[in-house]
């Protein structure tokens, strides 16, 4: 799978999608990426979707045991669909991190997040998951919704997660995935290469950012593959629930 | 698609749309804002957590998952207020009068906080929501009174067809088709068996009476 490909590659390459990039170029392409598309993520998720991607988030609040006076880190949290939800559930005595490495998917989130009337117990902070900014034992939850598969290195993001969470946390990781049938398999292929980048350049103005939304989900390792590596980083008690027949997987792990 | 997460959405979309219908809504979510109440509905042991603010409610469904081998139900939830309550049992939570009749009966098992339940009970009972009002305000007297004149009348005639259509099918199961017994034969099967029954008890006792007439005569 990918990361067997990944393996493969010289030891400074990387994928960008299909493309092979030096892997400290990575970084700021995924970051024009997402520069590019902020504005109208929300939007374009609905249309990509049909709006699924907010029961795949439920999805993921109610397998996380959040509850009152929990510390959650929301990682890549773009615009803050999960937080928005957290923060009522932890009120006052918990927090919420939104975090991402994006600036301008944070401003979108920050906005929108306080035109919701959310600003007592959410921080911000720009951060990439690689390296994160934390003290070590400080969240009961990390979440990581869509964006695993644009982080360089996994395995270095895995240990950083595991390293912030406090014994008996948890992991969770909602990722588009492998689908588990064929024939969605190919339904899902022709709609992600042929009809999502028209999508993006008839909703967003911006087709390229879109297919390579496409490729790097292709690129990402498949459900077997994540949760292996998600024990090499040392969670136990890992799991996966596929969703919409594997289209997207809930990756689910504990530090103990 | 987890289809209980939609239906969670939808529900949660659902009440907080109905909500803002009344303008006192906030109010009433008042006194219920950081609070949490959970229900566990019986016998299908699904948990729903409700999660106050003071201008939402939010439905979870903590603890759903199959594959969690060894949980206890609910086990993952941590509410100011847990119910656990037969489903059959549902409709009669509405009136805080009967809780005590369904403890008693066991239909219904309450720990942690019983004034969260109160508020909610509160909560939905002092909702007013006047359809017509509602409507004037976003479209106009006119259009909303024609509009609820309609509704009015359609309504009406709903029941009308439903009612016509029972006691069509009533007689057509009763009279033509002979399928079902007629409220008449019935009261009449019932005082014949009444009949039956007390001339057996009679002629139980006189049985007696003659079985005790024989027994002196032996003597």
């Amino acid at each position: 799978m990918a990361e067997n490909q990944s393996s493969s590659q010289p030891s400074n390459q990387t994928h960008f999608g299909f493309k092979q990039v030096d892997e400290d170029q990575k970084e700021s392409m995924v970051a024009e990426v997402f520069h590019s598309v902020a504005a109208k993520y929300d939007v374009m998720n609905d249309v990509m979707s049909l709006g699924i991607h907010r029961i795949w988030k439920r999805y993921t609040i109610d397998c996380s045991g959040a509850r009152k006076g929990h510390h959650i880190l929301d990682l890549a949290g773009g615009t803050g669909d999960l937080t928005a939800k957290f923060s009522r559930i932890v009120g006052s005595e918990g927090s919420v991190t939104l975090s991402d490495i994006n600036p301008s998917m944070l401003e979108v989130g920050k906005d929108k997040l306080r035109d919701m009337g959310l600003v007592d117990n959410i921080k911000y902070v720009e951060a990439n998951a690689e390296t994160l900014p934390f003290p070590d034992n400080s969240f009961d939850i990390v979440t990581m919704a869509f964006g695993l598969r644009n982080v360089t290195h996994k395995e270095n993001a895995l240990a950083s997660i595991f390293r912030v969470l406090k014994p008996g946390g948890r992991l969770l990781v909602l990722e588009f995935s492998k689908p588990t049938s064929t024939v969605l398999e190919k339904v899902y292929d022709t709609y992600s290469f042929h009809l999502l980048p028209k999508m993006g350049k008839l909703v967003a103005n911006d087709e390229d950012s879109y297919r390579y939304l496409a490729e790097s989900i292709r690129m990402h390792p498949d459900q077997d593959t994540l949760e292996k590596m998600m024990q090499d980083a040392g969670f136990e008690g890992t799991s996966y629930t596929n969703l919409t027949g594997g289209i997207v997987a809930l990756h689910r792990g504990f530090k103990y | 698609m987890p289809l209980k997460q939609f239906i969670s959405g939808v529900a949660e979309f659902s009440a907080n749309e109905v909500l803002q219908l009344d303008s006192e809504y906030q109010t009433y979510l008042q006194p219920l804002s950081g609070k949490s109440l959970a229900l566990t509905l019986l016998p299908i042991e699904q948990t729903i957590q409700l999660q106050f603010t003071d201008s939402r409610i939010d439905i979870l469904l903590p603890n759903n998952r199959a594959d969690d081998v060894g949980s206890e139900i609910g086990s993952e939830v941590d509410s100011d207020c847990h119910l656990t309550i037969q489903l059959s049992a549902l409709s009669q939570l509405r009136d805080t009068n009967q809780l005590t009749t369904l403890i008693k009966q066991d239909k219904l098992d309450i720990k942690g906080d019983l004034s969260v339940a109160q508020h909610l009970s509160a909560l939905v009972n002092g909702l007013d929501l006047d359809l017509t009002e509602i409507l004037t305000n976003k479209i106009g007297d006119v259009p909303a009174h024609s509009i609820m004149g309609t509704a009015s009348a359609v309504v009406n005639y709903v029941k009308y067809v439903k009612q016509h259509f029972d006691i069509t099918l009533g007689e057509a199961l009763i009279e033509e088709k002979q399928l079902v017994a007629s409220p008449l034969v019935l009261a009449n099967f019932s005082d014949e068996v009444t009949d039956t029954r007390y001339w057996c008890d009679r002629l139980a006792a006189r049985l007696a009476i003659l079985e005790k007439k024989q027994l002196a005569g032996d003597k």
